[in-house]
């Protein structure tokens, strides 16, 4: 009977490996915490962190808001897991769980951020938009700090009806039909938001850039 | 200008294929970015935003703000670790199954 059976190569056990070391899917893991398994949640953790975390921070323009939120989005994951019933992706569904966190802190603030792209943003003002090639030099270093900040200012000041969906396509780089998906709303409705937002950006922006030109 | 008026402008331009004017340049240039836009008005964009001035530094400037929000993409230097990250939420999934328990 044992004849029976292909013989041994040395191709079968890297063929194994190679096979091991294929991630395995999200739906797999969701599976498996959903039958209590707490090493498949953190590694859903591990995969997702730095994007929820990124998300967070451009809503809410903090890293200390930022934490809270980024554990707030997958405590309620978990929590919410066991009725998840994959109408979506995985991922789709934390994004929009991160993004209405963050858009609930939001709602909660009593004042809003009080800096003003109006305000200067420092006194040197030279140099061009494109950032150059040497990616070492202090003055490039400098310039590409401001530049984050001044972003990150425009998108504080976005109404909560644009803020994600900018940071979900211009920033996360979704494709406008998962932008849909997570947010809940039509891919007409993203597109138009998104145009929207991008246009306030422009405004907000534009002193700022034309300092650099 | 309301979301009514956007399509508005956006079926004339692309049904009725015709040319942009600066009126309506602002709302086509999102279907320019999000490739939505036909080959034919695509070519009309380029060619209204490189002789009408105004048009072409919106052009720019809305170039601008996408290629510099684009750079943004990934986690902030500042994100949390791994580590800090699931200690602080194993601790908080350990409490949420106690309070479930109890």
């Amino acid at each position: 009977m044992a004849n029976r059976l292909p013989p041994q190569t040395d191709q079968q056990p890297k063929a194994l490996a190679e096979l091991k070391k294929l991630p395995v899917p999200d739906t797999v893991l969701v599976e498996r915490v959903k039958t209590g398994s707490s090493e498949a949640f953190e590694e859903l953790v591990r995969r997702y962190e730095h994007k929820i975390y990124s998300i967070t921070y451009r809503m809410l323009g903090n890293p200390e808001d930022a934490r809270e939120a980024q554990q707030e989005a997958f405590l309620r994951a978990y929590r919410f897991l066991p009725k998840f019933e994959f109408k979506s992706s995985f991922y789709t569904w934390l994004y929009r769980i991160a993004t209405n966190v963050s858009l609930t802190k939001l709602r909660r603030r009593k004042e809003p951020p009080t800096v003003s792209l109006d305000e200067p943003i420092g006194d040197e003002g030279s140099g061009g938009l494109e950032i150059p090639d040497d990616k070492h030099s202090p003055e490039t270093h400098f310039k590409r700090r401001r530049l984050k900040d001044a972003i990150q200012r425009a998108i504080d000041e976005l109404p909560p009806d644009y803020k994600p969906v900018v940071v979900l396509r211009d920033m996360e780089g979704l494709p406008n039909e998962e932008v849909s998906e997570s947010l809940g709303i039509s891919v007409p409705a993203v597109k138009s938001r998104l145009h929207r937002g991008r246009m306030m950006l422009r405004e907000k922006l534009g002193k700022y850039m034309a300092e650099y030109e | 200008m309301n979301r009514k008026e956007d399509k508005t402008i956006r079926r004339k331009a692309t049904q009725e294929r015709l040319k942009p004017q600066c009126e309506e340049f602002a709302v086509l240039l999102a279907d320019y970015w999000e490739g939505d836009a036909s080959a034919g008005l695509k070519a009309e964009i380029e060619a209204h935003s490189r002789s009408c001035p105004e048009c072409r530094a919106v052009f720019e400037s809305y170039r601008q703000t996408v290629t510099v929000c684009r750079m943004e993409k990934g986690a902030p230097e500042h994100a949390p670790s791994h580590k800090q990250l699931w200690d602080e939420l194993f601790h908080q999934i350990q409490a949420l199954h106690t309070y479930l328990d109890e």
